[in-house]
């Protein structure tokens, strides 16, 4: 939204600067987003008469132009559309520096003199207005600065909160900016004294969806002008003026934020309606476009059909034109979440719709109807034919909260000045004044009884005994109930040696209507004040013989006496309190455009902005310790992020969305995928389940890389579609790493081999056959009986679709918190001597896996550690399908062992092997 | 010839069997010379074109050239078959690995660096980090934040849907929706971080990404203060920026906290928008089974990212997600 600083002024009374206005905005809840600054416009700049204008010889768009101004003139070459004879112009005369810095001078444009240019409304930072030269007032005196004459001066680009219907008005946003600024006050502006009637003069069918329609119908002169100010406005704002009337309810809902509509009365066809529109039918709106409506947009219609969607926008065949001589004026208020959709559904999000959108409070719409009277009175000699009606359907409540300042202090952790607190209240429109429960009823003694009387129907001029009491809590914004019944049930229970002013005392007496079995025996209730006194609403009294008596009318009111009235009466029935203390709680009732304060904890936020952010002190939460369990998690992700990094592999981090190429390359099917309906593009439409694309992806793009041997890993989640249940999915953690480069699955099972050491994992492997890996270099990993996940050489085919022609593996484990744990370590004492050490080569079939040799040794305590060698066929074993293998074994044979002894225990290896049935046949090289 | 042209047939069925069969290079080679190598039966027939009657040869070549053809296919398609396979024989994948040559250090993502400088800090705050799920519901993720269908300020956030019939999925627009989650489960007082990967269905460009690590705080407790926030943002931003970094509070709003805030930090003297924060909203509270009469909470959020961004002078915040190597080599 565009704020301009000279008109912002007009509504305070004293003028600010735009760095004033800025820091005063900069304290609320609004963006600042840019500064328009008009600057100091250079006096080269003049206003001159278009004398003459001829066609450029060598260019089609650009024209020639003679202006004058006093007894000078000068020619131009200029392209505007607009360009005619007999204009006032803005000419920029040779060495004229724009706003933007660029510097006019004499040019020769395609083989024309031109001595200077004429300028646009936006090259001057008047307005965005691009289309052609800026039209001045044709009666200006010619060649004066234009710094004289033209001076909108500066506009603050800014972004309003999405919960202040209000700072989408300039009034509301001036009034922020008076309570941000020293001793400021706001003008309000002029408004016509008028008195509605509540004539149902449009039929509305929808009441929840319009709870407030005012109108009028008013005859307005011909061919009316909005005054320079009014369209200077419009323009700053952003807005296009189009005549009077229409100009004027612009400027309005921009001044107040209500939107509103002129028809021209002459097109209406009979009375107009609020209803929902019929399936099938159609608007052709103000700018043009056909309108196909459902039964879901809220309508204003005649009898001839629909005539504007309620909220966006105005139909065509009603349009106020400059011919219109009589109107009719809607100021609606129209359900937010119907505007909203409408909107959105048919790709018109207007001014109107944005402030509808918001939720606009009901007394604005005969705030702003008096204003639009008022101006339409001055400028179009409007007068009012009929009406204006205000046909009402909703309760405009009053919001009364009690700011407990002792809480809000805990809450701030600072303590607040209460005189600065009252004050920034009241600059900010609260009415707040120090609670005290015993002045508040005091005020109301002597006002009359009246049973069942209510805020709806009496306000604050009678009572009976419950509302009064819920009158006064209700200033605090503490709903304790109406009704006796209900004041004992919400309060707590007291013995009458404590009471305190504020809690309540309970009597039965006469009850005049039938008994009821859930009265409790209930029948009047009375507020405690202090000093033994008590103020209640009553209408009947003990006599003298201890017999009810109704009073005499004229004594039916609020009246104080001693507590004993009730507590020493023999129907007494208990006392109730409902507040522990009174004490600095502040009584505040909300002003009507701050509908978005609703609870104390909104109050403490004005407060927080009264103090200032910048005086909040800095301190440290002091808790007791967590109750709840350690999470090491994600610290355990990142000592394995570590890790792999020390192995002198990349990070990366892949989308995690996918394309269906994605999916198919790895032949995954889409169907198993959660897929986005609303994707960017078709490149992220499907969540993967799966890293591995991504970063086949990321090779890639690496060419550069592909010489070098290099590996990267990434951490990311994968997400699967739970196929039982279809409102589900599945989630898990994944580690992927992927190696690049010559012997890149025996470099990848090293970096596996090196995590499976650190986390002390027994890790299993079992070959499988995949189609993205070539078979015979794939394998899955299992720990504990839980397959971690896939790892192997990625088949060449499908390398060769990403243009990839060096080796890739890749693997991808699933990982868990437990996984993640730190290992137990029991550590073992290194003996004192020596373990004997023995190498072993083994001829074996060639698919032998070494896992499977290892398993086939005995698990005895003497066998203290495995390594493997090396593996070793030449052509004449390859033949026989035969490779050897060498391995090293340490034994702990004791201190000084024999030979004997010795060879025992080696025996007893070979022996377990050759029993080995998974390992089958060898030969002991 | 008419005793080839009779076996054509049989030929090329035979040159099939014998690619498709082919298992090694020395296998295929021979299939080769059998079927297309100069002594095979299709070459000596070309040969013998020449010496074919004139009226004949255009018809016969043509069609000897047409076998020619198919079996050079079916031997193309072989070597790309045993090309996947003939060059890498099976490897026992149990045994050890082979360790990389190289003995340089890897290179950790800008992002994670930064994400692992603010879980040292919050760890010394005494702060626990929670991992949590990506694909939120629209409950977490909007409604127990005070933003119910058609709320405006879901508009500050332009959601993915996932398209499972009920659209109650998303794909998380922030971390926020952890807060009544772990609430739901949790105990006051605690003090959480939750770090994790969002989404935002917006245009993508060197300052706006659509993918990124956002870090959730929420602490709750008793007498839980808006200046708690305040000091323990300070020293945050102080530990990731260091000691001359500082920070301000500028009036916002998010629904699901009251006040709230925009955080900016003043880092090399110049102050930068960071994120968001606040008290937690005593219906968010309420929401997650807290009773907001007892206790009060704080909580706050911003994206690594632009911590890397203010921190790494980054020009191009895609190229965060956009892996190239040369780029991740600086870090």
């Amino acid at each position: 939204m565009r704020l301009s600083v000279n008109n912002t002024n007009s509504y305070l009374k004293k003028s600010l600067s735009t760095k004033e206005i800025v820091a005063a905005l900069e304290r609320t809840e609004v963006e600042v987003e840019e500064i328009l600054s008009s600057g100091e416009l250079d006096t080269r700049i003049i206003t001159a008469k278009v004398k003459k204008v001829w066609a450029h010889p060598n260019a089609d768009r650009l024209k020639i132009a003679e202006v004058s101004y006093g007894d000078q003139s000068a020619v131009v070459v200029c392209g505007a559309p607009n360009l005619a004879t007999g204009l006032v112009v803005a000419y920029a005369q040779p060495k004229t520096i724009l706003p933007d810095g660029t510097k006019i001078d004499r040019a020769t444009i395609r083989g024309e003199k031109s001595a200077g240019m004429l300028c646009s409304a936006k090259e001057l930072v008047i307005s965005d207005d691009h289309d052609g030269i800026l039209e001045l007032d044709p009666d200006l005196p010619l060649g004066i600065s234009l710094c004289d004459i033209e001076n909108t001066g500066d506009v603050v680009d800014i972004k309003t909160p999405a919960n202040r219907w209000d700072m989408m008005s300039v009034l509301g946003l001036a009034r922020e900016i008076s309570a941000n600024s020293l001793k400021n006050e706001i003008i309000e502006p002029k408004r016509s004294e008028l008195s509605y009637f509540d004539k149902k003069v449009i039929n509305v069918k929808e009441i929840g969806e319009c709870t407030r329609f005012i109108s009028a119908r008013l005859s307005v002169q011909h061919n009316s002008q909005s005054p320079k100010w009014l369209v200077d406005n419009l323009v700053a704002a952003g807005m296009r003026p189009i005549n009077a009337v229409v100009d004027i309810t612009n400027f309005v809902m921009l001044e107040t934020g209500q939107p509103s509509h002129a028809y021209d009365n002459a097109k209406i066809l009979g009375n107009l309606q609020v209803r929902f529109a019929k399936n099938k039918e159609s608007l052709t709106t103000l700018d043009g476009s056909v309108l196909k409506l459902t039964k879901a947009d809220l309508v204003i219609a005649d009898r001839d059909g629909c005539i504007a969607l309620a909220g966006v926008m105005g139909g065509a065949s009603t349009e106020v034109s400059d011919d219109t001589s009589e109107i009719l004026l809607e100021v609606a208020n129209f359900n937010k979440t119907t505007v909203r959709r409408a909107a959105l559904r048919h790709g018109l999000r207007t001014e109107a719709s944005g402030r509808f959108e918001k939720g606009l409070p009901l007394p604005l719409q005969d705030f702003a109807f008096s204003r639009i009277i008022s101006l339409l009175q001055t400028i179009c000699g409007a007068k009012i034919l009929d009406g204006p009606n205000d046909q009402l359907y909703a309760w405009p409540w009053v919001r009364h909260i009690g700011l407990r300042v002792r809480k809000a202090e805990r809450f701030l952790g600072t303590s607040l000045d209460e005189k600065q607190l009252l004050h920034g209240l009241h600059a900010r429109g609260f009415e707040a004044e120090h609670f005290s429960i015993t002045k508040e009823a005091r005020k109301h003694l002597g006002k009359p009884y009246v049973w069942g009387a209510s805020y709806k129907l009496n306000g604050d001029a009678a009572f009976d005994c419950g509302y009064f009491v819920d009158y006064i809590y209700s200033l605090i914004g503490k709903m304790v109930g109406h009704q006796c019944l209900e004041l004992f049930e919400s309060g707590k229970e007291i013995d009458e040696s404590e009471l305190k002013p504020g809690d309540t005392v309970f009597r039965d007496g006469p009850w005049e209507k039938l008994e009821s079995k859930d009265r409790k025996g209930l029948s009047h209730v009375a507020l405690f004040i202090g000093n033994g006194k008590i103020i209640h609403a009553r209408d009947t009294v003990r006599n003298t013989q201890g017999e009810w008596e109704k009073l005499p009318k004229d004594q039916q009111m609020v009246v104080e006496e001693s507590v004993e009235v009730i507590t020493k009466d023999p129907d007494y029935k208990g006392a109730r309190r409902y507040i522990d203390s009174f004490n600095h709680t502040i009584a505040v009732t909300c002003p009507w455009w701050r509908i978005d304060v609703e609870t104390e904890q909104d109050l403490y936020e004005e407060a927080a902005k009264i103090l200032g952010y910048e005086n909040l002190p800095t301190t440290l939460p002091q808790l007791p310790p967590m109750q709840t369990e350690p999470h090491q998690f994600v610290l355990h992700m990142e000592n394995l992020r570590d890790s792999l990094v020390a192995r002198g592999l990349f990070e990366v981090m892949t989308y995690s969305f996918v394309s269906k190429k994605h999916l198919d390359s790895s032949a995954l099917s889409s169907d198993s995928h959660l897929r986005i309906i609303n994707p960017l593009s078709i490149e992220q439409e499907f969540l993967r389940s799966s890293i591995l694309m991504s970063h086949v992806q990321v090779v890639s793009n690496n060419r550069e890389f592909w010489q070098k041997q290099f590996g990267f890993f990434e951490f990311s989640r994968v997400y699967m579609k739970d196929t039982r249940h279809k409102d589900k999915k599945s989630e898990s953690w994944r580690l992927a790493i992927t190696i690049v480069g010559e012997d890149s699955i025996s470099r990848l099972k090293n970096v596996l081999d090196v995590i499976s050491e650190k986390y002390n994992w027994s890790t299993r492997i079992s070959k499988i056959e995949n189609d993205s890996y070539i078979t015979g270099r794939t394998a899955n990993i299992e720990v504990d009986g839980d397959i971690l996940g896939t790892f192997g050489q990625i088949q060449p085919s499908l390398l060769r679709e990403y243009k990839i022609t060096h080796e890739v593996s890749f693997c991808e484990l699933t990982i868990t918190e437990e996984l993640l744990k730190e290992p137990i370590i029991l550590s073992r004492p290194i003996p004192t001597y020596q373990y004997i050490q023995r190498d072993y080569t083994l001829e074996l079939p060639e698919e032998t896996y070494w896992q499977t040799l290892v398993d086939a040794l005995p698990s005895t305590d003497s066998l203290v550690k495995i390594m493997f060698v090396t593996e070793f066929a030449d052509e004449e074993l390859v033949k026989n399908k035969l490779k050897r293998l060498s391995f090293r074994i340490w034994l702990d044979c004791g201190a000084q062992p024999s030979q004997a002894a010795i060879s025992q225990e080696t025996q007893k290896i070979l022996t377990c092997l050759k029993q080995s049935k998974s390992l089958g046949k060898f030969r002991v090289c | 010839m008419n005793t080839f042209k009779s076996t054509t047939k049989e030929y090329v069925q035979g040159a099939q069997k014998a690619f498709a069969e082919a298992n090694t290079k020395a296998e295929l080679d021979s299939a080769k010379a059998t079927y297309l190598g100069p002594k095979s039966e299709l070459m000596s027939e070309l040969k013998r074109l020449s010496r074919v009657a004139q009226a004949d040869r255009a018809e016969i070549g043509k069609s000897l050239n047409m076998v020619k053809q198919g079996i050079t296919g079916m031997y193309s398609d072989a070597v790309t078959r045993l090309a996947n396979i003939s060059d890498y024989p099976p490897i026992d994948l149990s045994k050890p690995g082979i360790s990389s040559s190289t003995a340089t250090f890897g290179h950790k993502h800008p992002t994670s660096e930064i994400l692992a400088q603010t879980y040292k800090i919050f760890t010394e705050l005494g702060f626990a980090i929670v991992d949590s799920e990506e694909i939120e519901t629209d409950w977490y993720n909007f409604e127990a934040l005070n933003m119910p269908s058609e709320h405006p300020a879901r508009e500050m956030q332009d959601t993915f849907y996932i398209d499972n019939g009920k659209m109650n999925l998303i794909p998380r627009t922030h971390t926020s929706g952890t807060q009544v989650r772990f609430m739901e489960n949790n105990t006051p007082p605690f003090k959480i971080i939750v770090p994790g990967r969002v989404f935002r269905n917006e245009d993508e460009d060197v300052t706006h990404i659509w993918s990124f690590y956002q870090i959730e705080g929420l602490v709750v407790g008793e007498g839980v203060s808006m200046a708690d926030l305040k000091g323990t943002l300070l020293r945050v931003v102080k530990g990731l920026l260091g000691p001359e970094a500082d920070i301000r509070f500028r009036a916002s709003y998010f629904p699901y906290t009251e006040p709230s805030v925009e955080l900016d930090c003043k880092y090399q003297g110049k102050w930068l928008e960071l994120g968001g924060a606040g008290m937690v909203h005593p219906q968010v509270l309420r929401n997650g089974g807290i009773d907001p009469d007892i206790y009060t909470g704080f909580a706050f959020g911003w994206g690594a990212e632009r911590l890397a961004n203010i921190k790494y002078g980054l020009t191009d915040l895609r190229e965060l997600w956009r892996p190239r190597f040369s780029f991740l080599e600086q870090f």
